[in-house]
């Protein structure tokens, strides 16, 4: 069951929240929705469900202009961040609920509710709490509760509205990739908000990084994070070290550093360029002959992996400086112990891996070695 | 008393405090009512109430008391729910017209109701079109029992209102709910408690009230009279006993119903978990 949007915009007296959204999902798809709070994912997610209604632009869904259509029509089964529970009512009778408000000529029998509910209770594996009320339960109960009781009437369309936000780190890890395997299992079209690109990584199949209520960039997770499109996707996902200056044949200068390019890297002279390193693609090497050296500054180990910063080495005897520009370097456990780093050491590193952006330039011209 | 460890101490304080308020307040004064009608053993106290005009008298403190409540059920909804869901202009002070019954001395209202729906009064002179007499009658007493009881059901309604969580509303239609399921499945029943509350008040309000109904119900015995003036004209034929017996009865009957609201309450809060 496809979604597509066109052209949505949505403009409140002071901000505009969505400013000519452009989107196609296909069926069966997993996508989320990331972006910083107010980018307008939420907007956008509500007014795909038709809770929210655009100034301009089109939702079709499988095809069918249903822009205007309100929620009830639309066959969606939302799923709200604070679970939005019918608190006054059993766990039973909250799932049953789509079932039981159907018109009468459409509504199963009582048997026939009594098995989709307990179908569901057993497919989110609470079904021990069938008669418990929604406050005597825990956030992660609630929200698979929730997520059954959006599943009962079948839709088309699962739409979460940052489903793990109100959870606990734990909780909410194992909901991840609980929701995965559901929807591995059940292949209807889902589209969840998101502003953690960790859960937006690990679940979704596609993403749709949002900023400033328009799309920077719809692309796997892998595509994403290898050739984000724009600087806000370079330093939205993931982290980044970013370093202003002017490209020159074979390396890049900046402040105090001179970072060589890797091979490939450009042969014309740009000034004004934003470069983007991840602290992975930097790799410390011990030579005394590389073109670039530097000062271990601090080491900060992070469990699976150190976190290293490095500053441009000085002459002998030359004091470091307080403004000297820090890059961050990552390395894993093992790399780190095979080294055996010592802080205010000089090493050499070099950059396997950067990407920059013309500082002014429209998103089109980046460019990545 | 258990000697657990709570965040605030002086249980020991407030509970002595509490007693003796209403041991003072209270109690004493009840029990000095009970003591006064026992004065007239068991054959006087039924000789005074199985009098008509006594009988008469709780019929009609009691329907129109209690049809005002009902009305005032509905009412004070509609009025909560506008002031807590749609932006009015000078919402504020809406608001505060709500209370003004808890401020004006009752008489006032009663003056004032009964000039606008006397035969001849502003609103009176509508209805006499229709051949409906508001003042003097128990439609008048139901009338003046609604502008006294209507901030009742709206200052308990209107707090469970604001907290309702409008997110359930929208779970509702998205699952297929019709507006009027919604509001039938999903906002009416946690408002019960508080409405079944705010209905006991206006109603124990209305049958005690005095001020704003002897004027607007012409107080003919048989056909407009109520109990409390009714228990003053005891008193002032110096009838001190026939008076405290027609309180206790009241009093007794109102606790009655007070008491089955409670229940209702209590069964509804246990049917819905939140107990």
């Amino acid at each position: 069951m496809s979604i597509h949007v066109e052209h949505l915009t949505k403009r409140y007296a002071d901000f505009t929240a969505l400013d000519g959204i452009d989107l196609a999902i296909d069926d069966g798809e997993l996508v989320a929705l990331l972006g910083p709070s107010g980018c307008g994912k939420t907007t956008l997610l509500r007014s795909i469900a038709g809770m929210e209604f655009a100034d301009s632009g089109r939702i079709l869904l499988e095809g069918r202009d249903m822009t205007r259509e309100p929620i009830r029509h639309r066959q969606v089964g939302f799923v709200f961040q604070h679970y939005a529970l019918f608190n006054h009512m059993s766990v039973f009778e909250n799932v049953a609920y789509g079932l039981r408000v159907r018109p009468r000529a459409q509504r199963p029998p009582e048997a026939e509710i009594r098995r989709r509910v307990h179908e569901l209770l057993d497919l989110v594996q609470l079904d021990w709490l069938a008669r418990r009320f929604p406050p005597q339960l825990s956030g992660g109960q609630r929200q698979r509760i929730a997520l059954a009781r959006a599943l009962a009437v079948e839709p088309r369309y699962l739409l979460l509205d940052e489903p793990f936000g109100a959870l606990d780190a734990n909780v909410r890890k194992e909901l991840r990739r609980w929701l995965r395997r559901l929807h591995e299992e059940l292949h209807v079209t889902s589209l969840f908000v998101t502003h953690d690109q960790e859960e937006a990584m690990e679940v979704a199949s596609r993403i749709v990084v949002m900023n400033q209520g328009r799309i920077e960039q719809v692309g796997t997770p892998d595509a994403i994070y290898d050739t984000p499109a724009t600087p806000f996707v370079s330093t939205f996902i993931g982290s980044v070290n970013v370093l202003h200056g002017t490209l020159e044949p074979g390396h890049f200068q900046s402040g105090g550093w001179r970072l060589p390019l890797p091979d490939g890297g450009t042969t014309k002279r740009a000034t004004n360029q934003d470069v983007f390193v991840r602290p992975h693609d930097i790799e410390i090497v011990r030579d005394r002959h590389l073109p670039c050296q530097v000062s271990v500054r601090h080491v900060h180990p992070l469990g699976s992996s150190y976190r290293i910063d490095v500053t441009p080495a000085r002459g002998a005897g030359e004091a470091p400086r307080i403004d000297d520009d820090c890059l961050t370097i990552e390395l894993t456990r093992q790399a780190f112990k095979a080294l055996a780093l010592e802080v205010g050491e000089r090493v050499g590193v070099k950059v396997q891996h950067l990407h920059w952006f013309h500082r002014d330039a429209a998103p089109a011209l980046a460019e990545a070695v | 008393m258990s000697q657990r460890q709570s965040m605030l101490p002086g249980f020991g304080l407030s509970l002595g405090v509490t007693v003796l308020a209403i041991s003072l307040l209270v109690m004493i004064p009840l029990l000095a009512l009970v003591t006064r009608s026992a004065e007239l053993g068991l054959g006087g106290i039924w000789q005074t109430l199985a009098d008509r005009r006594v009988m008469a008298a709780f019929r009609v403190s009691f329907s129109t008391a209690f049809a005002a409540a009902l009305l005032n059920l509905f009412m004070g909804l509609v009025v909560a729910w506008v002031l807590v869901r749609y932006p009015l202009p000078c919402k504020r002070l809406w608001d505060s017209l709500i209370d003004l019954p808890f401020a004006l001395p009752t008489a006032v209202a009663g003056i004032v109701l009964t000039t606008l729906y006397a035969p001849n009064g502003w609103l009176g002179r509508w209805f006499a079109e229709f051949g409906l007499q508001v003042a003097f009658t128990p439609l008048g007493i139901t009338i003046a029992l609604i502008f006294i009881g209507l901030p009742f059901v709206v200052r308990t309604v209107e707090p469970i209102l604001q907290d309702l969580d409008r997110q359930q509303e929208e779970a509702s239609t998205s699952l297929g709910a019709s507006r009027w399921q919604t509001f039938r499945r999903v906002l009416l029943p946690p408002l019960v408690p508080a409405l079944l509350t705010g209905f006991s008040l206006a109603f124990a309000r209305g049958l005690g009230e005095y001020g704003s109904v002897i004027f607007i119900a012409g107080n003919m015995p048989m056909k407009s009279e109520i109990v409390p003036l009714l228990i003053v004209t005891k008193l002032e034929q110096y009838n001190y006993p026939g008076a405290t017996v027609i309180a206790l009865a009241s009093l007794v009957v109102a606790f009655v119903m007070l008491l089955v609201v409670n229940g209702l309450q209590q069964w509804t809060r246990k049917r819905t978990g939140r107990e």
